[in-house]
This record gives structure tokens, sequence and C-alpha cells, in this order.
């Protein structure tokens, strides 16, 4: 599910920072452990160009003021560094058992299970993964996730986002990345999820304005709607507290001209991903710290990606 | 019984078409050349396209195609898979 070779959250999960976390948890609750991760996080914002790096691209792009400003840079890269750890401690509480409440707003957007399928489009925002062990998406059909093996076992086991039993997982690193089965799937009228907000290297992409820039974003989801005539509904998953909670927000579903008797061209799609790209900039002003879409690594972006014929 | 040949050349002037490929022309499709990322240097979006094709201009539903990669492998396979289960 993690995009990229290399993500921060996948890359920096090795089994002793997973163990230790898990420790954390364990002996002083969820309050200690969240408290204690804004401590491992000042260091990593310090001393990891690595993670640095590959946050700026996003950081800059919603905080271009201080673009230049490599101090405050760092400071909403500590206070991103904090969100993400306290979303992967809240994943791992979901995967122990420990579930929080979920509410599901939109659900009227999704088509009848006798209905059309599906693409349910996903963010890199938030608390994603752990809205992933809860939804609903009313669940009397089949439901497919368009996945990669995760790399780093260990990270897998941590956020237990395969314990979903019910979900049939795709696996990209198949033949045509999956796509095929994807759009078998849509035609029996099943759910296919997909994230929408990050390409994987070397598959095609396009490019939109997003907050102060350009984002690069994944074809596949949109293709797949449109090849196979049927809603692509962006879904975002937001902690909120007061009660705890996790509200699901299921968007208003972006459709697709039918492009008949030819393939699907990138400018066929523009439209509806520019309604996209408008989600994901709310998303992003309402909670900054809270998008963890990390690019590439500078030296990586200059080689990766085809675009769109 | 349709010829072979004769078919072989629709179906390449069809993929032509369908996947606009605007630099290649029926006669660069060489029949035992591989269709993606060598050979006629297709990508995964172009594989949904053919499926897509198959089910329109010859009846051949998605749900026979799933997880059978051997199909795409070359141009004379993809021919063949389509030659033996074709319904339009």
């Amino acid at each position: 599910m993690n995009g990229g070779n290399d993500t921060l959250s996948a890359s920096r999960g090795n089994k002793w920072g997973i163990g230790f976390f898990r420790l954390l948890l364990k002996c002083g609750g969820f309050g200690f452990a969240v408290w204690f991760s804004r401590i491992v996080a000042w260091f990593y914002a310090r001393f990891d160009r690595k993670a640095f790096a590959v946050s700026e691209e996003y950081l800059k792009l919603r905080f271009p003021e201080d673009a230049g400003n490599r101090r405050k840079m760092r400071r909403h890269f500590h206070k991103l560094l904090c969100e993400l750890a306290k979303n992967l401690l809240i994943s791992y509480r979901m995967g122990s058992g420990d579930k929080l409440p979920l509410e599901e707003e939109g659900v009227e957007y999704l088509p009848p299970a006798d209905g059309s399928g599906v693409v349910v489009v996903f963010a890199h925002f938030d608390c994603w993964q752990a809205a992933m062990e809860l939804m609903n998406l009313k669940s009397d059909r089949v439901i497919n996730i368009m996945a990669r093996p995760d790399r780093n076992g260990n990270f897998d086991k941590f956020l237990a986002l395969h314990d979903r039993r019910d979900f049939n997982v795709i696996s990209t690193d198949g033949f045509s990345g999956g796509l095929i089965e994807a759009s078998a799937a849509l035609e029996r009228g099943e759910v296919v999820i997909v994230m929408g907000d990050r390409p994987v290297p070397g598959t095609a992409e396009i490019e939109a304005d997003y907050l102060s820039g350009k984002i690069r974003l994944p074809l596949s989801p949109w293709m797949l709607a449109a090849r196979s005539e049927v809603p692509a509904i962006p879904v975002f998953a937001e902690l909120m507290e007061k009660p705890r909670r996790i509200v699901v927000t299921y968007c208003r579903p972006i459709t697709f001209k039918a492009a008949a008797g030819r393939r699907i061209r990138p400018d066929d799609l523009k439209e509806g991903v520019a309604e996209y790209v408008k989600e994901l900039e709310e998303a992003a002003m309402r909670q900054p710290y809270r998008v963890f879409r990390f690019g590439d690594e500078p030296a990586a972006r200059n080689g990766g990606g085809n675009s769109g014929k | 019984m349709e010829d072979v040949q004769t078919f072989r050349r629709e179906l390449k002037e069809n993929l032509v078409d369908w996947l606009q490929l605007m630099d290649k022309t029926a006669d660069d499709i060489k029949d035992e050349e591989p269709l993606f990322k060598e050979g006629l240097g297709l990508d995964s979006l172009d594989a949904v396209e053919i499926v897509i094709m198959m089910q329109r201009k010859y009846g051949i539903p998605q749900s026979a195609v799933e997880n059978k990669r051997e199909i795409f492998a070359t141009f004379a396979s993809l021919a063949d898979f389509i030659m033996a289960n074709r319904t339009k």
C-alpha cells in the first residue's frame, strides 16, 4: 500500500523502532507514547536529512512563505512527524483490537450493491490506514484493494492493514500492475480501493495544479473509472477529538465521459483530476500536518515516471 | 474457417487504431515480439485498453483474461487467444 521505493514510514519503521513503540504503549499508555514520540520526532526533524528531503516537496507547496527559511521548514517538519507518529500509534492500537469509534459521512454517494462498481480513491492523509480497519463501505459487496506487498514485513504487521479479511488484495506488482484484475472487478460491480495521491515510480502520471505549485498523481484510478464507466469517489479519514473518533468522508463522485472506440487520453481525465485535487487542497488547508504524501528524494525525481500518452 | 493471417492483420490494425499508436503501423507489429516493456513497448494502461477492446470488438469477457498474463506475452499469443475465444 505504500507508494514509492522508500517511503518515510516504511523505511523508518524497522524492527527495533516498532518494538520500542510497542513497549512505550504497553508501559506508559497512549498519552505517554504520543508525548515521547514528540521527542523522537525532534531528533528525526533535526538530523534525518533524507526524511526532511522527501517531506520538503509538500511542505514548500503548503507553506510557500517559509520555503526559503530552513529553521521554519524544520519546525513544520517536526509538527508533521509528530502527527505521523501519533497516527502510527493509533493504527497499532487498532491492530491490537483497541478500536476507535467510526463515523461515515457521504455514504449516500456509494452506488447500491446491485449497481455499478466504484473506484474508491484514498489519499495519504491522516488516519487512512486506521480507517481501512473499520470502514463499512456498505460492504454487502466484494471489496478489492490495490496494494503493493510491503517490503518492510515488520511494519506491515505493525499496521495490521492486512488483517482485514474481507478485502481482496490485488497486487500491483503483477503484470499490468493489477489493472486488468481491477477492471474485471469493476465490471462485476465490486469496489476497488486505490491510492490516488502518489504515483508508483515508473507508472503513468498526470500533473495538476496543487496549492502553490504542481503535483504529480497516478493516472490509473481515473483511467480505471473512465474505462469501466464507473464513478470515482475520493475518501478522507480524519481523527477527531472530544470524543476521539475517526470520521470517514466520502466526497461527491467524480465521473468521466466514456471514450467510445478509442483509448482514454489524459486530456479526457483532466477535469475529473482537478476536482480531486481540490479535495486534496482542502484537506491540506484543514490539517496541514496530516498530509503524509512523501515525495521521492531529489536525485530520484529526475529519472522517475512517465507521462500518460 | 477464418484465415489466421487475415485475422492477425485485422487485429494489428485494430490495435494501432484503438491504442492510437501514432508512431506505429500494423506492419511494425511483429508476431513473436513482446508486447510490453520491450518490443511494442506497451504499458499497464495499454493492457486494460486491450482487454476492453477484446470485450467490445470480439465479445471476450474480462473475467476470461484475469490472471492470465501468458495471453499478453507476444502479439501471436494474444491473437491465438482471441481467435479461439471470440464470440463476435
